[in-house]
């Protein structure tokens, strides 16, 4: 298995990677006709979801997803999931914790979510709304050159 | 009438021998209704190689060391045999077209009113980036359940344990464990369910 594409959080102005699929649970719970389609070893789930925290609220604002139609992989954004709110949902669905790698890359892991970084940003949410966070040390890189891109699962800083 | 001791142990052999080959011919006759290739089996081993004397020797030994304790024992080996046909519990079966449920009966809290999970269902948000409908985005999974459901079931709301199985993973990996959400009861069976809440 092939570490697996972040979504991307927009959090207090910086994108930061997110190693956790709020979308997953909404997909299972109203059992979606909607089947998104891998395009690599590196995107099983089919999508990528750009996320932002509002207001102490997790909304998803965008989406970038492969379906098949008839054979031919078309890319759909979030109003083919959502069709009446096409600039964002509340994710009220959602309740669990965020995982953002953040830092440089110190151990890569060939599959999932399983590479690890310098610091991983924990935000934990109820029912959509922000209600914790927490910021773990996992130890320091080689470089010190500050942030940068690691293994296609994190956009690091901008 | 037997007249002494010796008599009554001959009886008792007797008997153990009778129940030796009904329980012989009662595992035979089993066996060949199972397997409908038994008859296969003793024909190929008639056109088998001739068994040397030794083997002949063995698998005589074999057959009167285990008539002898049998018949010294049968009583017993019978009392075990019906232990474990009678108390003995099967192996569970389970049907794999059956759908398997995150909602266990262990996991169901109390029957409760469709109008009145939807009236407290309502989600709200200040940028209004969700519907004004039970359950919000997740309503459509509210109406699968709710077109399952026949005059004579019962909704039932369920919440599940989890994370106290996996005690040695960070939180943000013991996510969805808890699962809470409603389920349809039919004949004292989960029948369907959707899961609101997944912590």
């Amino acid at each position: 298995m092939t570490a697996q594409a972040a979504e991307a959080l927009i959090y207090k102005g910086e994108k930061l990677s997110l190693c956790t699929n709020p979308l997953g649970s909404y997909l299972e719970r109203v059992s979606s006709p909607i089947k998104f389609c891998a395009t690599s070893t590196a995107l099983w789930r089919g999508y990528i979801g750009t996320w932002t925290i509002e207001g102490g609220r997790l909304y998803l604002a965008k989406l970038r997803g492969y379906v098949d139609k008839d054979g031919i992989v078309d890319e759909v954004g979030l109003s083919y999931l959502f069709p009446d709110y096409p600039d964002g949902v509340f994710a009220h669905w959602y309740s669990g914790e965020l995982r953002c790698p953040m830092g440089e890359l110190l151990n890569y892991v060939h599959g999932g979510y399983g590479s690890t970084y310098e610091q991983d940003l924990f935000i934990e949410i109820e029912k959509g709304v922000v209600v914790n966070e927490r910021l773990v040390g996992n130890g320091l890189g080689k470089g010190g050159d500050g942030y940068v891109l690691g293994a296609m699962t994190t956009f690091g800083r901008d | 009438m037997p007249d002494s001791y010796l008599d009554w142990f001959l009886v008792y052999l007797a008997l153990g021998v009778a129940c030796f080959l009904f329980l012989r011919l009662a595992v035979y006759i089993i066996h060949r209704k199972e397997s409908p290739f038994v008859w296969v089996q003793e024909v190929m081993a008639a056109f088998e190689k001739e068994k040397s004397t030794l083997d002949r020797i063995k698998k005589a030994c074999t057959w009167a060391g285990t008539l002898a304790l049998f018949c010294l024992i049968w009583p017993l080996a019978i009392l075990i045999a019906l232990h474990a046909l009678i108390f003995e519990k099967q192996a569970p079966y389970y049907r794999s077209d059956e759908p398997i449920f995150k909602c266990q009966k262990e996991s169901l809290i109390k029957q409760v009113d469709p109008l009145e999970i939807e009236a407290a269902s309502y989600v709200t948000d200040p940028l209004g980036r969700v519907p004004s409908v039970p359950f919000g985005h997740l309503q459509q999974g509210w109406i699968n359940l709710l077109a399952q459901l026949e005059p004579t079931d019962q909704l039932w709301s369920f919440k599940t344990k989890g994370g106290a199985d996996q005690p040695s993973l960070p939180k943000y990996l013991k996510s969805r464990n808890v699962n809470s959400g409603f389920a349809i009861i039919r004949k004292k069976k989960v029948v369907a369910e959707f899961i609101c809440d997944w912590n």
